[in-house]
């Protein structure tokens, strides 16, 4: 990546990305609810109507089950939809579409039919939205054989995912962490499409490996940075796809720091972070020198206090605590 | 269940009752699109009407007014529920109208009337006009599958239905129409007997697919990079 590095969000790098593919690729339509008028719920796709039109910026009634399958079928019938469902939990409502339909007419038709269709959504809590619009359910979507999940989780990748998605032949959820879109930085000019198929060493480290991504990065980083100032090495790993594992990069990483904590905002219980600690001790186990840790969202559905939600959440002590835990032996 | 021909742009039987009716709007969107004059069909029965994807889909279509035709066969029972013990109005056509698409209710064992009914609607969808309803008022012989032992029915009431065979009926409307000479019509049962009969022997004779493909077409074959 070259060019001058200038200053952006990741909502707007978020919004460059859709602007591009609708620009590049006259097939491309972007369809969900309060896209248009409103300029999307989040304002990703703020101005992208006056600039593409009715016909390829659609809002769409509260049918999540209809548009997602129209979407689909759009898909089926020659053209890339881009899918944006307001919230994780709204996605539930379409679940029987993204399950029964995208992820299965491939192998059902033997082949014969393909479904390059992204479904984009906001995942995630700390914005005291409480328990029906904060959730982190991308686990579940990532348990789904016959769809490809992603999680930017910084400029780069809200900016680079999208095209790459576009060009996959099969289904891709990107879930974009609410939190995520003022996030401010540095990306530059000619910053394009990025793999969908590798995790990332976001911060290099040799005591312990910090595994995460989406919204928790920024967190698993501040505690990494904690954990510096405390005397502990920690390696931070953004896994960037959620489905495929990436196991190469997580196992080269175990295999060097010899302990691990996961960090997700989804809820412990057939969590994410199980499947990856059942995958380190599958493909790892005698790597490991002390047992693995996770730092989850407390089992309860996400309050709306501010106290209780920071609580129930992820936060960074904990993930200080974690991994100070698994290097000194302190529970 | 799930047949699929791309060659045919059959995009499959949907196990999911309504399931495909959101998909067809999304390929009438696409063939609307790209300005392809061409509509799509979506075959369903009328136990679908109770999914929320039907109303759905109704509503989009006829907001986009994309090319769909909807074809819903009525063949009174859902299963084994009967159109009046799960619908508080059994009237299928006001259910589309309700959502401004236009629609129809066709005699389904009438094969003449099926044909004369499903050329309007496809001109008027091809056209232009937007989705289009159609319902097929007809009835399902035989059990719904092998483990169904049909207790929500009588044997009169079916008896009743097979004097009104689409078959029997069209064979009788067409020999005294002079469009079929006699034996014509046992020609063309034997025909389609020998067909069903080569693909049956066809499928006997084939080879498992192999255990090593069992993951085939989960994902699409991606070249190395």
């Amino acid at each position: 990546m070259t060019g001058v590095a200038a200053k952006t969000t990741y909502r707007e790098a978020m919004r460059a990305a859709l602007r591009e593919a609708l620009q590049r690729d006259p097939r491309v339509f972007l369809m969900g609810e309060d896209v248009g008028r409103y300029g999307g719920s989040y304002a990703v796709s703020m101005g992208l109507l006056a600039e593409f039109g009715e016909e390829r910026i659609r809002d769409t009634p509260l049918s999540e089950s209809a548009f997602v399958g129209a979407g689909i079928g759009a898909a089926l019938a020659g053209m890339r939809p881009i899918v944006e469902v307001m919230t994780v939990n709204f996605s539930l409502l379409a679940l029987d579409q993204i399950l029964n339909n995208a992820a299965t007419i491939r192998h059902m038709s033997g082949g014969q039919f393909s479904i390059p269709l992204v479904i984009r959504m906001a995942t995630g809590g700390g914005r005291q939205l409480a328990a029906q619009h904060s959730h982190s359910l991308e686990g579940w979507y990532a348990h789904i054989p016959g769809i490809r999940v992603v999680a930017p989780a910084t400029l780069a990748d809200a900016r680079g995912m999208l095209w790459t998605a576009l060009a996959d032949p099969d289904p891709v959820i990107i879930f974009e962490h609410a939190l995520l879109y003022n996030l401010e930085g540095e990306l530059a000019a000619d910053a394009g499409a990025v793999d969908i198929d590798k995790a990332a060493v976001r911060r290099a480290g040799t005591d312990v490996t910090l595994i995460t991504y989406g919204g928790s990065l920024g967190k698993t980083l501040q505690a990494a940075e904690e954990l510096a100032r405390a005397g502990i090495s920690a390696e931070v790993i953004d896994l960037r796809t959620l489905r495929p594992l990436d196991d190469a990069t997580i196992i080269a990483s175990v295999s060097k720091t010899h302990r691990a904590v996961i960090v997700e905002e989804g809820w412990k219980s057939g969590s994410l972070a199980a499947e990856i600690m059942a995958r380190i001790v599958e493909l790892a186990f005698y790597e490991l020198d002390a047992p693995l840790a996770r730092v989850c969202s407390i089992e309860v559905p996400i309050p709306y206090a501010k106290h209780l939600e920071d609580a129930a959440l992820p936060q960074v002590p904990g993930i200080v605590a974690a991994a100070e835990g698994v290097v000194r032996g302190k529970a | 269940m799930h047949l699929f021909d791309a060659a045919t742009r059959f995009y499959g039987g949907n196990a999911i009752v309504g399931g495909a009716l959101p998909m067809a709007v999304g390929c009438a969107l696409a063939q609307k699109m790209q300005q392809r004059g061409e509509l799509t069909a979506c075959f369903f029965g009328e136990g679908a009407v109770a999914e929320g994807e039907f109303h759905e889909s109704m509503n989009l279509a006829e907001l986009w007014k994309v090319p769909a035709l909807f074809l819903c066969e009525n063949n009174l029972y859902a299963m084994g529920t009967a159109l009046e013990r799960s619908e508080a109005d059994t009237n299928l056509v006001e259910k589309a109208a309700s959502y401004r698409v236009p629609g129809k209710s066709v005699d389904g064992m009438d094969v003449i009337a099926v044909m004369e009914a499903a050329q309007e609607a496809a001109q008027f969808v091809r056209g232009g006009g937007g989705p289009y309803f159609l319902e097929f008022r007809t009835y399902r012989f035989r059990a719904h599958s092998m483990f169904d032992a049909e207790l929500y029915r009588s044997k009169t009431e079916v008896e009743r239905w097979k004097q009104h065979c689409p078959i029997a009926g069209f064979v009788k409307r067409a020999t005294a129409a002079g469009w079929l000479a006699a034996g014509d019509s046992e020609a063309i049962e034997a025909e389609v007997a020998r067909e069903v009969e080569r693909a049956v022997a066809f499928a006997e004779a084939g080879t498992w697919e192999p255990v090593a493909e069992l993951t085939r077409d989960v994902y699409t074959a991606r070249s190395p990079s």
